[in-house]
Parts: structure tokens; C-alpha cells; sequence
């Protein structure tokens, strides 16, 4: 038995079929297309390569885009070129043209030709790739640790950056805080495995690297953050792996400076003091903070190489200095705080960084889901039975299991850590 | 009554079953429960096999027909030479040397029997798949040379390459570049001359090859029984205050070792003696320092560097620390150092630093023996 095909004389003859068919596709390729279109012009688009907001980043733009205009009209002459042909040639029953033998001006043409546009491209990019590996102009030096699934920023000591130089060294993570209009070298390492960073406003790139020091300047025209995520797939929590460049005009980094170097502030409030010896009692073990020491006066020091694989964990010292936690991927601020600091004008965005976070402006509800039940937030590989399988060792922060009173506790401890 | 492949795996199968119960008797624990279950499967497998082929009668012969097997023209022609059956001799010496010596031996033989096996198969199916010779030869040949030619190739070429690295080890360091140079030209100029006389014959090349290949196998064979030259050793005292604390002590300095680390081009920072004087330069930090911020956990490289006119050791002094964890109070005062670097030489050195200068009760330092006026501090937040 044959199927039932409907005959030509059967279907309507203003729309047959295979019409019906090729308008589909003519549709659904027009709609891809604008798609594609309208999807490179979103506005709110903080990781746009196209919008670079600093010298090493515009040196990026002026090279890609003049490349990028010249492949594109060039891409479309040759599309446009195939299209004609096989329209214009295509097998109608015509007799087949004399076939000649190579043409030397044809061969000869498009080889110089293309040899010519390689060098275009190729000496501008070589320059350019020299310019972003320079590192003698640098004016202050950070270290960037990579480590699943967050970043660390050290600040050695130094005689650059601030106004009186960096005596002490400063140890943050999440949000990397420079001053802006400064050529700024990050050192960029890994604890574990290979990650990368990217700021793509600032620069291209950089892979971090166990065992190797990579060097990636940055430098913003303006104040204001600066978003970027891990761009190296590193494992369960990879996407959760995010960072924000903060830059402060020089005055208010020099500022944040003396912040962050400044000696340890006992809680004074009684419900902080109490949510110190709970903090010190389940948190200190992996969290560094600096200056705190127990009740003989011997300083507490953390030992996140017992308890991680990657040996390190945040210094939560001035925990609330920054906005963000976690690896830079929930807020420390409510949405209202954070839209005042982060769409700030730049003459006024380091002033509002500066204010850190207050109880008032305290994004508490995931802090605190953060402190119940690291894991369940952010997948980690941290379970017990995980960390047992490990030596063990955890990835990320485990569910430590506390109360909730014992957190409200923790809370109010770290709110006073600016 | 038996056909041919029942026989097979009737034998088979038989020899599982003595396997199994000499094994099963004669091991204990989980070693041997783990084997007789491994044996116990087999058995049961070729048990099922057996039967299977038994109630096919092997799958091509009519079971009343069975004179077929002898009087068919397939079966007319006496089995031809074959190495499979010397190769399974060779196969179950190595298991009986194997068994008594060296276990590489004995996976040794499990490999030629294996093989032996295979051939053997081929062959024997090959001789009887149909009454005419050369296609037989031809169908055997197409089965097995896919396989045979990467064997054989990959048997010679071990060969030679496991003599020519005797013989390279047993000249010494400075000879061998020379004589291989030398070897490698001769090779090259051979090749010409052979390519420029396309008449030559193909068994003079043979010869000529097999010679060569003959020279260097006795050669490798020789050299390998006398033993590779003496090759030095370059011992590091990573920790040993004995020796970090000292400026001249270690009998072996060689001054390039580190510098194949292809990692050297990026350290944290450089370590400096010059002139007496020592110094660090870091990455983007313009100029000499006295300090260097290391970070902590991290893992961290230092390049030693001496630029001076006498060996120079340098001595990582990590801190002073008090255990009182067993009651009485322990200090302790770790240390590493590099090994004694000759002037103009460097020296990579990877660390890792997991207590701050925080909890240490003295700062951490490098020094240099020798050099009592000069520390540099490492920082470690
Ligand atoms: C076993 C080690 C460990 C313990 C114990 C631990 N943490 Fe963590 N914590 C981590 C690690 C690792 C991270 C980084 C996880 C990430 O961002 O992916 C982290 C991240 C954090 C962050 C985000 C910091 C930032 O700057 O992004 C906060 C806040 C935090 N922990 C609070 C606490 C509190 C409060 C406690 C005690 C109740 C605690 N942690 C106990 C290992 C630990
Ligand atoms: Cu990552």
C-alpha cells in the first residue's frame, strides 16, 4: 500500500506545500537572525567587551574593531560572491564553459593580497600584545590567588598604590579595590586548580595558574565596579565564581588603605561580644581575622590548610567594606543600597563605597542563609560525606549546622567588621 | 562423536574446572576468594560454550556426516608449518620462570600465549576454509597481518630503541653527542648513496640493514650487561640545620640543574647576594628591597640568585614557635635552606608558608651563612 501524497491537481496551486515549507524557514531564519542582532545590543551589559573603561581594555577595542569591520564587509563580498554563483551558474542544462588553464594574475592576486591584510593584522596585534605584557610601568602591584570558587586579593607591601605607600599587607577577596587612573599589576596565581580572570571592561584574559605567576595590568578611567567572572572551567561551582574591580578616585583608595591596616576593633556592643566567642568558636577555624586574639591575648590564627583543599578560606576582617560574598555572586547590600553605590555617578561612587555596609542596608536573608547552609546555596563538595572521601578536606564552606540564634549571633558579630 | 571445536572447548573447560579447585585449595583470604569467583566464571562461561558447540556440533557439520571432517577436500591438506605452536612453548616457559622469579616475566608468557592463541586459531581455521591452498593463505594472511605487522613492528622497533638507549647510556656524557653526531651523519649520507643508485639490489639493502641491526641489538646487548655509566646525584638539603646554617658544606654543586624548570620564568620574586649585599626584586616593585610579601597557603617560588665571587647558600629562617600542646612547652625554629650555589649560579626554590607572621614569636627571614649584617624579612599576612 502507497501513502496518500496529494496529487498537484489536488493542492491549491497559489500555495503549494514546499512554499509553505520555504516561507517557514525564511521566517524562522530572519528571526534567528534579528535575535542574534538584538542580543549584541543589550544596554545593561556589564561584561561588554565593546565598552571598554581603560587604556589596556580601548587597546584591545582599537585593535578588534578595525579588524573586526574588515572581516565583516569582507565575509559578506564572499558570501554575496558564492551566492551569485551558484545562482548565476547553476545547472540549468547549459553547455559547460571552456576550461582554461589557471590564470597567474588570479593565483598571484589574492595570495599578496591576503599576505598584505595578515601583515595588517598581524603587526598591530603583535604591538599590542607587547604593550599589554609590559609591567615596568606599573604603579601598584596586587596579587590575585584564584581558588574554588572565589578570588583573593593580596596587597604586598609596597611603596605604591596609596599616598604613603602599603606598610602593612591587606588581604580581601570577592571585590578588588584600586584606585583609578593608576596602572594597577595583578599577579595572578591558583591554589588549586586553573582558573581565569577577566574584567572584560579592563583588559583581556589571564589564566591563573598553579605554581606560575601570571600579570595582568589593570587600570579604570573612572571610579565605579568593574564585573567580570572565572572564564576557566573550574569545577562544580565554576558559574559562581565572579569578581567586581572597584575603583576609588586616590583619595578615597588612600582611605580605604588605612581602613583595612587598621588595628582590630573589639566589638563593643553585647550582643557582637557574645557573637564574637560563637564567631570565634565555629568560624575561626578556617576564617582569618586579623588582630582577634582569645582571652589570654594570644592571637587566633586561622588553619584553613586542615579544612579546605585549597588551603585558604576569606579573611573576613572588614567583611563589610565590601558589597558582595561568596565569590562576588550574592549581595552583602539590599537591591536599593547597592543601586545607589553601583549606579553611582563616578565623582560620587567612592564616597558611597566607602560607606561599606550597615545594619540598615544589610542584605541579611542571604547572609544568613550563607551561614546555615553553605552548600545548599552554592554547590560545593562539601558534604560530610564528601569531605570524609577527601582526607577530610572540603571544597568551599561545609554546613556547619547552626542554630539559628547562634547565627542571628554570628550576624550581629560580623556587621561591626567594616 | 566429539566434534572438533567441542574437543576445544571441552579441554578448555576442563582445565578451568582443575584451575579452579587447585587455586580454590591452595589460596586464602580475599586474594583467593576474589581468583577462585574470577575461575569459577570462566568455568561456567566455557562450560556453556561447550555446550552450546556440542549441541550445534559446531555449527557447520550435519550431525551424521561427520566423516565430512576428514574426507572433505578442506580437510585433505596436512596442517602446514606454523611458529604458533614454538611460540606457546616460549609462552609457558616464561609463565614457569615468571611464576619463580620476576612477575613482569610471568605477564610476559600470559601475553605470548595470548598471542600464540590468536595465531594458532587463525591458522588452523585458515588451513581449512576451503580446498584450494592459496586462498587459504590469502584469507588467513588478510586476518591476521592487520594485526601481526604493528607487532612485529613495534617488537623490533622496541628492540632497537631499548639497545641504542644501553648503548647511549653506557659511553659517557661527553662522548655520546659525538658518536651519535657522527652515527646520524653516516645514516644520512647512507640514505643518499642507497637513493642515488636506484639499481641497487633489494637483498644488499636487507643485508646491509640486518647487519647494522645485528651490530647494534649485541652492542645494546653487551652494554646493558656491563651497566650504565655513573650518573651523579645532586642532593638538596631542603632541611637540615646542620647544613643551612653552614657556608661551605655540600660535596655537589651543579650550577644548572634548576635552570630546566620551565616554570623559572615566573617566581614570586629574586633573591639577590651581590657583593655581600643581599636583595629581592618582585614583579612590578621597581628596584632592590628588603622585603618581600609572600602569600600564605599559596604555593610560592623563590629564585636563588649568587652574584657573588664565593658559593653562597641562602637559609630560609621560618619563625619561631611554641608547642606546649604535651605540657611542657617545645620551641621550635624551622629552617630551610638551598644547597651551595657557585658564583653566578641560581637556584629555584617552591614553598609553602601556612602560619602568618602573626602567629610566629620572630619575623621570617632570609639569610645568607656568612653574611651576618645582611636579612631579608618575608612577610606573611
Ligand atoms: C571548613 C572551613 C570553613 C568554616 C569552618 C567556615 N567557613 Fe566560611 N567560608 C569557607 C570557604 C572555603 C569560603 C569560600 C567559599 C566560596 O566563596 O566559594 C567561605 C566563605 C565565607 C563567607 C564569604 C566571604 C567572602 O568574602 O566572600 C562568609 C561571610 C563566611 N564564609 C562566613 C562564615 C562563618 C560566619 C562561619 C562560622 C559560622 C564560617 N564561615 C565557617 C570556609 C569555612
Ligand atoms: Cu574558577
Amino acid at each position: 500500500m502507497t501513502r496518500n501524497i496529494p496529487s498537484p491537481e489536488v493542492a491549491p496551486v497559489h500555495d503549494s506545500p514546499r512554499r509553505v515549507t520555504r516561507r517557514r524557514v525564511g521566517l524562522a531564519a530572519t528571526a534567528t537572525g534579528l535575535l542574534v542582532a538584538l542580543a549584541g545590543c543589550a544596554r545593561n551589559a556589564p561584561q561588554d567587551t565593546f565598552q571598554p573603561a581603560g587604556e589596556n581594555a580601548r587597546s584591545i577595542d582599537n585593535l578588534q574593531r578595525p579588524v573586526f569591520y574588515i572581516a565583516g564587509v569582507i565575509g559578506i563580498l564572499v558570501f554575496a560572491a558564492v551566492g551569485y554563483i551558484v545562482w548565476r551558474f547553476k545547472d540549468r542544462g547549459q553547455e559547460l564553459p571552456i576550461q582554461g588553464h589557471g590564470k597567474p594574475i588570479l593565483e598571484i592576486g589574492p595570495i599578496v593580497l591576503s599576505a598584505a591584510l595578515l601583515l595588517g593584522i598581524g603587526v598591530p596585534t603583535v604591538a599590542t600584545v607587547f604593550k599589554l605584557a609590559k609591567t615596568s610601568d606599573t604603579q601598584c602591584v596586587v596579587i590575585v590567588t584564584g581558588q574554588q570558587w572565589w578570588w583573593e586579593y593580596t596587597y604586598p607591601v609596597q611603596p605604591g598604590c596609596a599616598a604613603g605607600g602599603i606598610k602593612q599587607p591587606i588581604v580581601t577577596s570577592g571585590q578588588l579595590v584600586v584606585p583609578a587612573k593608576t596602572h594597577v599589576l595583578a599577579e595572578i596565581q591558583s591554589n588549586d586548580v586553573i582558573h581565569s580572570y577577566w574584567i572584560p571592561k579592563l583588559n583581556g584574559k589571564r589564566d591563573a595558574v598553579p605554581g606560575r605567576t601570571h600579570t595582568l595590568r589593570l587600570e579604570a578611567d573612572q571610579p565605579g565596579i568593574y564585573s567580570g567572572q572565572c572564564t576557566e572551567f573550574c569545577g562544580l561551582s565554576h558559574a559562581r565564581m565572579r569578581m567586581q574591580v572597584a575603583a576609588l578616585d586616590q583619595a578615597h583608595f588612600d582611605t580605604w588603605v588605612t581602613n583595612q591596616t587598621a588595628p582590630y576593633q573589639k566589638p563593643t556592643d553585647p550582643a557582637a561580644i557574645t557573637g564574637e566567642a560563637t564567631f570565634q568558636a565555629n568560624c575561626s577555624r578556617c576564617h582569618q581575622v586579623d588582630g582577634m586574639a582569645d582571652s589570654a591575648g594570644k592571637p587566633i590564627i586561622s588553619q584553613p590548610e586542615l579544612y579546605v583543599v585549597s588551603g585558604s578560606a576569606p579573611n573576613l576582617s572588614h567583611l563589610m567594606s565590601r558589597n558582595t560574598f561568596a565569590g562576588a555572586v550574592w549581595d552583602l547590600l539590599t537591591p536599593a543600597c547597592r543601586d545607589k553605590v553601583w549606579h553611582a555617578k563616578p565623582e560620587e561612587f567612592s564616597e558611597l563605597y566607602l560607606q561599606g555596609v550597615s545594619r540598615e542596608c544589610l542584605n541579611e536573608k542571604d547572609l544568613r542563609d550563607w551561614i546555615r547552609d553553605a552548600p545548599a546555596k552554592k554547590p560545593m563538595y562539601s558534604s560530610d560525606a564528601q569531605i570524609a572521601s577527601n582526607n577530610g578536606l572540603s571544597r568551599g564552606m561545609p554546613n556547619l549546622k547552626l542554630k539559628d540564634d547562634q547565627i542571628s549571633q554570628i550576624i550581629d558579630y560580623l556587621v561591626t567588621r567594616k | 562423536m566429539f566434534t572438533t571445536g567441542s574437543k576445544l572447548f571441552l579441554g578448555a573447560t576442563a582445565l578451568a574446572l582443575v584451575a579452579t579447585l587447585v587455586f580454590g585449595a591452595s589460596h586464602g583470604g580475599e586474594p583467593g576468594y576474589l581468583g577462585t569467583i574470577t575461575l569459577i566464571g570462566a568455568l561456567l562461561a566455557l562450560a556453556a560454550l561447550t555446550a552450546i558447540n556440542f549441541f550445534t556440533r559446531d555449527g557447520n557439520t550435519p550431525s551424521m556426516e561427520q566423516d565430512i571432517t576428514r574426507t572433505a577436500a578442506a580437510a585433505a591438506r596436512a596442517p602446514r608449518r606454523s611458529v604458533a605452536p614454538v611460540l606457546a612453548a616460549v609462552g609457558v616457559a616464561l609463565l614457569a620462570i615468571g611464576a619463580e622469579t620476576r612477575p613482569a616475566f610471568f605477564k610476559g608468557g600470559v601475553l605470548v600465549l595470548l598471542v600464540a592463541a590468536a595465531e594458532w586459531l587463525v591458522t588452523a581455521w585458515g588451513e581449512r576454509a576451503s580446498g584450494d591452498a592459496t586462498y587459504n593463505a590469502a584469507v588467513s594472511s588478510r586476518m591476521l597481518q592487520p594485526f601481526q605487522f604493528p607487532l612485529v613492528a613495534a617488537a623490533g622497533l622496541g628492540l632497537v630503541i631499548y639497545s641504542f638507549s644501553r648503548v647511549m647510556l653506557w659511553i659517557n656524557k661527553s662522548g655520546a653527542p659525538v658518536i651519535f653526531g657522527v652515527l646520524g651523519a653516516l645514516v644520512l649520507v647512507g640514505g643518499y648513496l642507497l637513493a642515488s643508485r636506484p639499481d641497487v639490489k633489494t637483498s644488499m639493502i636487507t643485508g646491509i640493514a640486518a647487519i647494522a641491526t645485528l651490530g647494534l641489538v649485541s652492542a645494546g646487548a653487551v652494554m646493558a650487561i656491563d651497566g650504565q655509566r655513573t650518573i651523579e646525584k645532586h642532593p638538596t638539603p631542603a632541611s637540615d640545620p646542620a647544613v643551612c646554617t653552614e657556608s661551605t658544606k655540600d660535596a655537589h654543586v651543579d650550577k644548572r640543574a634548576p635552570g630546566s624548570v620551565a616554570s623559572i620564568s615566573s617566581p614570586t620574586a629574586i633573591v639577590v647576594v651581590k657583593d655581600g649585599k643581599l636583595a629581592v626584586y618582585s614583579q612590578g616593585l621597581r628596584g632592590a628591597r628588603a622585603d618581600v610579601t609572600i602569600i600564605r597557603g599559596a604555593t610560592n617560588n623563590l629564585l636563588f640568585r649568587n652574584d657573588d665571587h664565593v658559593a653562597r647558600r641562602f637559609t630560609l629562617n621560618l619563625g619561631t614557635f611554641t608547642d606546649s600542646s604535651s605540657g611542657t612547652p617545645v620551641t621550635k625554629k624551622p629552617q630551610a635552606c638551598t644547597t651551595l650555589i657557585e658564583p653566578g649560579g641560581e637556584v629555584w626554590k617552591t614553598f609553602r608558608l601556612t602560619q602568618p607572621s602573626a602567629a610566629s614569636a620572630t619575623p621570617y627571614t632570609i639569610t645568607v651563612p656568612g653574611i651576618s649584617d645582611q636579612v631579608l624579612t618575608m612577610v606573611v599576612p
